[in-house]
């Protein structure tokens, strides 16, 4: 790494984590208030009712309580991503079982969960729509009977009742394409419903001063997201408004918009008290957010000699009873399906539809992972019918940098063969692929690949860097540390560019009322999007520095030199320098006033070419730089029980640069696993709206023996020119390569494919039992 | 809810009759889990805790073993036992975690009766006899008379689980408890205990006995028969597990549907002998 | 409901008498009487680990304790581990491994993993510290970190007390 400065590479341990190992760091729920109240939720038993009445007579009449809300105390204002359908209560009607119909704030918590287990609600039932079938049949009964009237932000084209969203890109000609192909292979892939389950419930604490100004402590994705959106629910200006986020305990997509915020602020408004509200393990399951579940058809061509000519992608997202992010969700999802091959003629259109269930919404991978499961599932399957390995037809059809992305988009960096030979390299791949279906004591070991993509960019962000009196610096900028280490990897950014020491780099937690606007941490983009603005601003710190030092030597400012520890002096006279504590002295008292510089921007990448592909209600003209990655995964399929073991895997990733190594492989383990969890085990279910497992006895997520350490994290760097350093994004791409390598192995292991996951051991052994009889 | 400490049985006896719908509570790991959901809201709660003498585990010299109903799992789950009573702390060291098994006691989960619990189907497996006191005194009950249906025991209201005694483990037993489940620590989807007699390679005698696919712990008589008497072969070994998923009546939940525990079942019966087997072929 | 008594507890080698309502656990008298917020309520239902204290120097569930049934019992939270020797190595271990993320699973493991290494005859290697960490869930890091450093402060805690088996 020549000419990187120390900061950079540098696997150094995070400054929150003495404080998370102490259990002294503070989540939202260990805080408390003077006089604050404790709040409690009712839900509805109903996945689609009508509240004909709400008794709330007992409830009040406890003592302790301070007040109780239902959807008729509340002002008709909605809120939402793209379509405004979201209200803090539900207004009139349940749209999906556990919504909330009423809120207690009392003295104490166990007052509160009392008084709300006596409010009594009178529910006209209504038929639900219980699936992605049922909500776009004909005459299906609209989730939304007021979906016309909705504001809609821009509106995304929906043609059929319960449809939120549509979208395309298509590129060529598909139809003529197919005559062109050798071996055309088509199939129907089931992706299920995966709940976040971050450790930490959701929580909030909501106060207003006496003049009127708001503050809400919650645990978020941004502060900048939860303050615009608490302003129009609440009718208050966003300058009234102050947003903390006090440490979060995981978040994974599932706390990116707002979640119980604006009914705790109103719940504060009518006390006038602060409020708290937690929510129980079982409600947080039942009524925040989940992936989307979704159907997804594809059909695809090549030539013999494995040359990728077409596909033909349709998907379908259950987005629930809420639209939150599906819109963006389903074009992302589009935009990934091509995967990252050149293939020349593509038609991918989708949907998202409202059903009775619970909202669907971001969740690492933001509908990437339901398509790449069936596309790198299909790569497999093409593999087959051609007699290619697998690992060789992927690289026949890599995209390189320099090539385009569908869409018209100039692909900037790409690390993608040398992720697929890694991984392929480091795995023993060739002699494993031999060995196929061998095992012992009724098991059958298998390995599988894939090849994924993914982006980091999308809107906007800015950062402030301040140096401080003693030439330390203060870094400012508002992305959430989600507990993957967005503060460490920033921080390092900004002593990189300023080339000192990290711990010369003081920053503060996320407050909308101190740092500078950050749409969100989410979408991969921190380290990418937030670390450029961030280098903006530290460039501008460095040229200040350096006026100072040429006014100080009387020369050129072009003639001075930032040095590495925080020193400024002139270009080959080594002797004649000053530290930036002597410089930010002469600036906060002599001349020219403290340094500080600031970085502002939008996603700046190449637009779409409308001309060269169809692009359908897409909500953005540009989302953002490509990443890469490949994964390997061993396998053992246990043909008694139908389990599926992983034994081994390999995940390489492309991060341009990787800023805090350690950092990067804790996203690629954590990520992989999470991935293995929606390959294998998660799936949240519901029988006639019901939900069947909402709760951690019941849906479970892997534990330390359910899983082996031979996970391997591969870092490659093929540097972006546009990232800081070089540097991409992480957060994501692990999660979505998981599910299709583990689906290739078990096919290479069984012979089977599964086209539906989890690969549940009761689906595998049908599966085997199916594959038995014919 | 009243929470009682008495120190002595009869006193906590006295309590549970003097209180419609009390509860007894020992280690609490799943009785507090349901207080926690709002699944129970008992009025009275009389702990175990203070109660001399019931956490004892006793190894006498003819191999017959006596536990109190308070041992911990984890005591249990540390103890070595002679013969086919090592399905006992096999099974004790598949409960949940080792912070659970803590605090969770044997008499707790056997009383507590969820037929997708580990110590159960070991409990019967191990031919278990349990000592129940109430007002009229003790009594002793065969474990397998005891679990009459999901979360339902052959207690009175009035009726405490003292102690658990173990008759001697033939010469030659062995035993074996083998679960399988969704992920580590999760209740069982299927689970087998299994003691056996061996004598130069025949087995003698066997207790097989299903967790997870009925009510209660299912053991049938006609297919311990189909073992015993033979060397274990791969046929008789199927004929029993057979005759066993032929009987079973499984829950259906997201561990699995019925139908797909049934078909399970005669494999795992196959692997839950084989490791038994195992055990006698191996140096002591 | 029934009134609220006062129980009393030694927490971290003090006396405290809180109030504690029938129903309430351990785990709701730490963080909400004793402002002792260390402990994570994850779950409720002793799945996830997440508010494992040590009670009479066992790890245990504080979510499954009923607060009235620990009257004198020495209860040992994450914030008593400040000067315990083999929590100091653990938190060296796992803050250089990047083994800690979020953090709310942090302090759960670090008392089950003080646990183990208080009980254990010699560094306990990768299995058992998987198997002591098996009901501990952590969301963010796929455990692989967690388990490599807990290796790793084991071979330096355990191994290197006095009359137990060299490194």
């Amino acid at each position: 790494m020549k000419g990187l400065p120390e900061a950079i590479g540098a696997r150094l341990p995070r400054r929150d984590a003495a404080d998370k190992l102490a259990g002294a760091a503070r989540y939202t729920d260990d805080l408390s208030r003077p006089g604050m109240l404790h709040a409690a939720i009712l839900g509805s038993p109903w996945p689609s009712a009508r509240i004909l009445g709400i008794d709330t007579a007992a409830a009040r009449a406890l003592p302790g309580v301070r007040a109780v809300l239902t959807g008729a105390d509340l002002p008709d204002r909605r809120w939402g991503l793209f379509v405004y359908d979201e209200t803090p209560l539900a207004a009139g009607v349940v749209r999906y079982v556990g919504e909330p119909v009423a809120a207690v704030a009392a003295a104490d918590l166990a007052t509160a969960r009392a008084a709300a287990a006596l409010i009594e609600v009178d529910y006209e039932e209504l038929t639900p729509v219980l699936s992605i079938e049922a909500a776009l049949e004909d005459g299906a009964v609209p989730v939304h009977r007021e979906f016309g009237s909705y504001e809609k932000r821009p509106d995304l084209g929906f043609e059929r009742v319960n449809e939120i969203a549509r979208q395309e890109f298509s590129e060529g000609d598909v139809e003529a394409a197919w005559a062109d192909c050798d071996v055309i292979v088509e199939g129907v892939y089931q992706v299920p419903s995966q709940s976040h389950v971050y450790l930490e419930p959701v929580s909030a604490i909501a106060e207003f001063d006496r003049a009127g100004k708001l503050t809400v402590r919650s645990a978020n994705q941004s502060v900048n997201k939860v303050q615009a959106t608490l302003s129009r629910a609440l009718d208050l200006p966003m300058s009234k408004i102050r947003v903390v986020t006090p440490a979060v305990g995981g978040a994974f997509g599932g706390k990116s918009g707002v979640t119980v915020q604006p009914l705790v602020a109103h719940l504060a408004r009518v006390t006038g008290r602060p409020v708290k509200l937690t929510l129980t393990r079982e409600e947080d399951f039942m009524a925040m957010r989940r992936r989307h579940p979704a159907v997804v058809r594809v059909r695809t061509g090549a030539k013999a000699d494995g040359t990728l000519i077409a596909r033909d992608l349709d998907i379908v997202y259950d987005g629930g009873a809420y639209a939150e992010d599906s819109p963006a969700v389903l074009g992302f999802g589009l935009l990934m399906a091509r995967g990252p091959y050149a293939i020349p003629h593509c038609r991918l259109r989708g949907r998202a539809v409202y059903t009775n269930r619970l909202r669907a919404a971001g969740f690492r991978g933001y509908g990437n992972p339901q398509v790449t499961f069936a596309t790198e599932a299909q790569i497999d399957e093409l593999a087959d019918r051609l007699g290619l390995d697998p690992v060789e037809l992927r690289l026949k059809n890599a995209v390189e940098a320099g090539g385009r992305w569908i869409g018209g988009q100039t692909i900037t960096s790409c690390g993608l063969r040398a992720c697929l030979t890694e991984a392929r390299d480091t795995s023993g791949w060739a002699g494993k692929r031999r060995d196929g279906g061998i095992g012992a004591g009724g098991k059958r070991r298998g390995v599988g690949v894939s090849a994924f993509a993914h982006i980091c960019g999308l809107l906007g962000t800015s950062a402030t860097v301040r140096l401080l009196e003693d030439g330390t610096a203060a870094l400012a900028h508002s992305a959430v540390d989600l507990g993957q280490g967005a503060e460490a990897a920033l921080a390092q950014i900004c002593a990189g560019a300023l080339d000192i020491d990290v711990d010369r780099v003081d920053s503060a937690p996320a407050d909308s009322g101190a740092a500078p606007y950050n749409w969100s941490t989410g979408g991969s983009r921190v380290t990418y999007m937030v670390g450029r603005a961030v280098m903006q601003a530290a460039d501008a710190v460095r040229q200040q520095i350096a006026r100072h030092a040429a006014e100080t030597f009387e020369c050129a400012p072009g003639d001075i030199e930032i040095r590495p520890g925080g020193r400024a002096g002139i270009v080959g006279v080594p002797e004649r320098e000053l530290s930036f504590g002597e410089i930010s002295l002469r600036a906060h008292y002599r001349t020219g006033g403290p340094i500080i510089g600031s970085g502002a921007l939008v996603y700046d990448g190449e637009a779409f070419d409308y001309k060269e592909a169809v692009i359908r209600n897409y909500p953005f003209e540009r989302v953002g730089t490509y990443v890469f990655g490949a994964h390997v995964v061993e396998v053992e399929v246990d043909t008694v029980t139908g389990k599926v073991e992983i034994l081994r895997a390999w995940a390489a990733h492309d991060v341009g640069r990787a800023i805090n190594p350690t950092s990067v492989e804790g996203q690629i383990l954590g990520g992989f696993v999470q991935g293995a969890g929606y390959a294998l085990l998660e799936e949240m279910l519901w029988e006639d709206g019901q939900p069947v497992n909402p709760s951690m006895m019941d849906y479970k997520v892997f534990g330390a023996l359910d899983l082996p350490l031979d996970i391997h994290p591969i870092i490659v760097e093929e540097p972006e020119p546009s990232g800081p350093f070089g540097a991409k994004g992480i957060g994501e791409p692990p999660l979505v390569g998981a599910a299709p390598a583990i689906a290739n192995a078990v096919a290479h292991a069984t012979g089977l494919r599964l086209r539906t996951i989890p690969m549940t051991p009761e689906r595998v052994l049908d599966a085997l039992a199916a594959a038995a009889e014919r | 809810m009243q929470l009682f400490h008495p120190t002595t049985i009869d006193e906590a006896v006295a309590l549970l009759a003097a209180h419609d719908e009390a509860r007894c509570i020992a280690g609490g790991q799943s009785l507090v889990a349901m207080l926690n959901l709002g699944l129970l809201d008992p009025p009275a709660l009389v702990s175990l805790r203070k109660v001399e003498g019931l956490d004892r585990l006793t190894r006498h010299a003819d191999g017959s073993v006596a536990m109190g109903a308070a041992v911990t799992q984890a005591a249990l789950a540390s103890t070595d036992l002679p013969g086919a009573l090592a399905v006992l702390s096999e099974a004790a060291q598949q409960v949940a975690h080792p912070a659970i098994r803590n605090f969770g006691t044997v008499g707790g989960a056997l009383c507590h009766a969820d037929p997708a619990a580990d110590l159960p189907p070991a409990f019967v497996a191990a031919d278990a006899r349990l000592t129940a006191i109430g007002p009229d005194g003790a009594r002793s009950i065969r474990a397998e008379d005891f679990f009459l249906d999901y979360l339902t025991t052959a207690l009175a209201e009035d009726e405490i689980l003292t102690e658990i005694r173990l008759p001697p483990p033939p010469p030659g037993s062995v035993g074996a408890y083998h679960k399988f489940a969704r992920v580590d620590g999760d209740y069982a989807t299927v689970s087998v205990a299994v003691a056996l007699t061996l004598e130069d390679g025949i087995c003698r005698a066997a207790r097989v006995v299903l967790g997870s696919c009925a009510a209660q712990p299912l053991r049938l008589d006609a297919a311990d028969a189909a073992l015993a008497d033979t060397q274990l072969d791969s046929d008789a070994v199927a004929r029993a597990g057979a005759l066993l998923q032929d009987s079973a009546e499984p829950l259906a939940d997201m561990r699995g549907s019925a139908d797909y525990r049934r078909r399970i079942i005669p494999g795992l019966v196959a692997r839950a002998v084989e490791a038994a087997r195992a055990r006698s072929e191996a140096p002591a | 409901m029934t009134a609220a008594v006062a129980v009393v507890l030694a927490v971290n080698g003090e006396a405290l008498s809180p109030l504690a309502g029938p129903g309430e656990t351990l785990l709701d008298i730490l963080r909400s009487r004793a402002e002792l917020t260390g402990s994570k309520r994850g779950c409720n239902t002793g799945v996830c680990g997440a508010c494992t204290v040590l009670v009479d120097g066992k790890a245990a569930r504080s979510c499954l304790m009923l607060a009235a049934d620990c009257a004198g019992r020495e209860i040992v939270t994450i914030e008593g581990l400040d000067g315990d020797p083999h929590a100091a190595l653990l938190r060296e271990e796992m803050a250089g491994a990047g083994a800690v993320q979020c953090g709310y699973c942090t302090p759960g493991i670090i008392v089950a993993l003080t646990d183990l290494f208080r009980g254990a005859a010699g560094p306990p290697d990768a299995g058992a510290v998987r198997h002591w960490l098996g009901g501990n869930i952590c969301r963010c890091t796929g455990y692989v970190s967690i388990v490599e450093a807990a290796v790793k402060a084991g071979r330096r805690a355990v191994g290197s007390e006095p009359g137990m088996p060299g490194q």
